[in-house]
């Protein structure tokens, strides 16, 4: 296997990334301890801001912004080790970064300025500043930079390497990036076209539901884009933290690509109440939905095997001696494994949710919430905390040492009983019926709410202990950019068994995938899609008053 | 380096991945606890 | 490709439990005709009086047949147009029998709203230009709170109401 080292000014380029991810912890998470402060009750913002303010920074800035830049900068990171970066391309990779900053401080000083309070699904008819979407727009134009100059460097690679297959973690980019170039076209059509010239005042109204159903096009996908780096990590790097080797070439390729093909056509298990969508098609996408778990079924498996398999070469042969020698004090080991344990309960809630008319049990209740705390807040996120513990040092020329090792993992702990916590009270708080995105109210009052507002106290205590692990996380990032002592860090990437099986050629075969991809799109949406056209409703004038405009 | 060469390890059908099984049978009975769970209430109101 | 014999027995495990939901929810779905809401009736947002049932006199609850019960809702940014009670006041709470069948009708004058009877399956997104409609037998007596669980603005957590089974 060819690994590329890293030239001076192409880790510069990957830092930058890293920069704004940790930046944007920190304020996004100083933001999600403010709500759980606030929805406890016993706690006003200062200086009159708004709750919908702080909430709609949580989400933009750790949904969308800390998870685009870290996904951006670790692929290109896995593209520069496994089939090289050129001086253009690199070039490209700064003008994608540039260009999603522009467009980040553009929409955050519309949010912070009250501009824009329309949260990180900016539903219409709710109407924010201009300025936002167009922010918005060059996250995402940033981003498709980002994906193509992937593609071309796999192209450039594949061109060298005629017949050889490409390695697996380019492959995996590739994929992810295919899927999310396929998804965005959906909410980038939706904002540029509907609703930028509305929010301009050029078009007097919008079609509500078309927006939304585009939002979700690309919603669903979104989660997907964030899940899918972290499977990398799991399937490709820490067999090699752990000593062991890849599970199975051919296999995690073929997941990979069962993702790209089910992740897209199933946005309308967000919009299983709508009123405006025929439940036929609906289910159409439930069951969608359900082949996506597939590929997690096989990742499941994966991992176990993969451990198993190593804990067994090393001579632990008892049924689970394997499992209780694994390197539980590796901090680059432990924080993803935390994350793969929560991604059981956040997979089955995932599975609850998009159970069709069960979802009437959980939808917008707090529940939604819990559940994503579970999957991105904490699966991923622990993926990507594993992952910073050996890239930044590796990117700055410095070591993870056996301090920083030992703060990581004491950071692991904090997070996994903070969300313990405050995950769960959600959970319990969404079954009763207590509704998500809602500052602190005692409604008509009455039992209900009061025993919703005991289970808001345990989410203020839960957010508290993770904003501590935030913080501590932030300490271990400046730690490692700026002054752990100068050495080398390992870039783990596994590698195959000696006599491993050849993969199949036709996993590589793209245009296969990606017409199967457009076909499953077309199959799931073009009828509802020409549906919610052709019954729509006289469209909707913008509002500005509800989010506090003027 | 996808050359499959013969070699003296175990294919992989012969691995032993006894204790995999298990834990992904965990899982999965995890999953249809919740589900079930999940529905019962739904039923219940 | 090579799938390891367990492998083989977990993924067969696994689909078989996912058709197995499915098969539950499609059979609850298609033949028992409990799906989410879903009747694709459009009205005009700065019009909703158009339709009769969201006219201010048709507002509130109505008992339309024996344990049979209609009630028509206006949502608009942050209140819910329950109607009026006999004194004029705006009615907040809606009281129907235990085990009554209650069919909800929510449409919105202007923005995107949730409506939840937070305890109850009736669980609703509300969205201006469409009639949001969900039908629900209250099996459960006591007292549940109306929720706005769609963000709609700054006073979104004020938009509430109470629907009381006895």
């Amino acid at each position: 296997m060819e690994i590329f080292n890293f030239s001076k000014k192409e880790s510069r380029l990957y830092m930058a990334f890293m920069h704004v991810t940790f930046i944007s912890l920190l304020v996004g998470g100083l933001m999600g301890l403010l709500q759980t402060l606030v929805r406890s009750g016993k706690y006003t913002l200062p200086f009159n801001i708004d709750y919908y303010t702080i909430l709609t920074t949580h989400g933009v800035i750790l949904g969308l912004v800390l998870t685009t830049f870290f996904i951006v900068g670790f692929q290109f990171s896995l593209m520069g080790k496994t089939v090289g970066i050129s001086d253009k391309q690199l070039m490209w990779g700064w003008i994608s970064f540039w260009v999603m900053l522009v467009g980040t401080v553009l929409s955050a000083w519309m949010i912070l300025t009250g501009e824009a309070s329309v949260l990180y699904t900016f539903y219409t008819p709710l109407r924010a500043h201009p300025i936002f979407y167009i922010g918005l727009t060059l996250v995402i134009v940033g981003s498709w930079i980002a994906a193509f100059t992937n593609f071309r460097q796999l192209y450039v690679w594949k061109k060298a390497h005629k017949g050889d297959k490409s390695p697996l973690l380019a492959f995996m980019v590739v994929i992810n990036m295919i899927m999310w170039f396929v998804a965005t076209l959906g909410v980038a059509y939706s904002v540029i076209v509907l609703i930028l010239p509305w929010s301009l005042g050029y078009v007097a109204t919008v079609n509500v539901l078309l927006t939304r159903t585009l939002f979700w096009y690309f919603g669903h996908p979104l989660v997907y884009f964030w899940l899918l780096p972290a499977y990398m990590a799991w399937y490709a790097i820490i067999p090699k933290i752990i000593g062991g080797k890849l599970f199975s070439d051919s296999l995690a390729r073929l997941a990979f690509i069962l993702l790209l093909m089910f992740s897209i056509p199933v946005g309308f298990h967000h919009q299983l109440t709508e009123p405006g969508i025929d439940p036929t098609w609906k289910f159409i996408q439930v069951v969608l939905t359900f082949m996506v778990v597939i590929p997690s079924l096989m990742t499941a498996f994966s991992l176990f095997a993969t451990f198993e398999i190593t804990g067994r070469r090393k001579g632990y042969n008892s049924l689970f001696g394997w499992f209780k020698k694994l390197p539980w004090k590796d901090v680059r080991f432990l924080a993803p494994f935390v994350g793969m344990a929560a991604f059981i309960p956040g997979g089955a809630g995932g599975i609850i949710n998009a159970s069709h008319q069960v979802n009437s049990l959980v939808h917008n209740t707090i529940w939604i919430t819990g559940h994503f705390h579970l999957t991105v807040a904490t699966t991923v996120i622990l993926t990507f905390f594993g992952i910073a513990y050996w890239l930044i040092p590796h990117l700055t020329g410095r070591r993870l040492t056996p301090r920083l090792n030992k703060l990581g993992i004491i950071q692991t702990f904090i997070w996994a009983i903070g969300m313990t916590i405050m995950s769960t009270s959600m959970h319990i708080q969404g079954l009763i019926g207590g509704p998500r995105r809602s500052a602190f109210s005692k409604y008509a009052g009455g039992d209900q709410v009061s025993t919703w507002i005991s289970y808001q106290i345990w989410q203020a205590i839960g957010g508290t202990i993770l904003f501590i692990g935030i913080l501590l996380m932030f300490y271990i990032f400046i730690q490692l950019a700026f002054f752990a002592p100068r050495g080398y860090e390992e870039y783990p990437i596994a590698e195959e068994e000696v006599d491993a099986e050849k993969s199949p050629k036709i996993l590589e075969n793209w245009y296969l995938w990606i017409g199967i991809t457009i076909a499953l799109i077309l199959f799931a949406y073009t009828i509802p899609m020409i549906d919610i056209i052709k019954h729509s409703p006289p469209g909707s004038i913008p509002f500005d008053w509800p989010i506090g405009r003027s | 380096m996808s050359k499959k060469i013969s070699s003296t390890n175990q294919p992989k059908e012969e691995t032993n991945l006894k204790g995999t099984l298990i834990m992904v049978m965990i899982v999965g009975i995890a999953i249809l606890v919740m589900w079930f769970g999940a529905y019962g209430l739904f039923l219940s109101r | 490709m090579h799938l390891h014999k367990y492998e083989k027995v977990w993924l067969v495990f696994g689909l078989a439990s996912l058709v197995l939901f499915l098969l539950i929810i499609g059979f609850a779905a298609f033949w028992k005709g409990t799906h989410p809401q879903s009747h694709i009736e459009t009205i005009d947002p700065q019009n909703v009086e158009a339709n009769e049932s969201f006219q201010p006199d048709n507002l509130g609850l109505t008992e339309v047949a024996d344990g049979k019960y209609v009630v028509n809702i206006v949502a608009s940014a942050f209140n819910y147009d329950f109607g009026k009670e006999e004194d004029g006041t705006a009615t907040k709470t809606i009281r129907v029998p235990k085990g009554s069948t209650v069919l909800f009708q929510v449409t919105s004058k202007d923005v995107v709203h949730g409506f939840q009877v937070a305890g109850t399956n009736v669980n609703m997104m509300v969205e201006p230009g469409h009639i949001s409609r969900f039908e629900s037998v209250m099996k459960n007596d006591g007292e549940f709170t109306v929720v706005c669980n769609e963000y709609c603005g700054i006073g979104h957590h004020l938009m509430f109401g109470t629907v009381e089974v006895y």
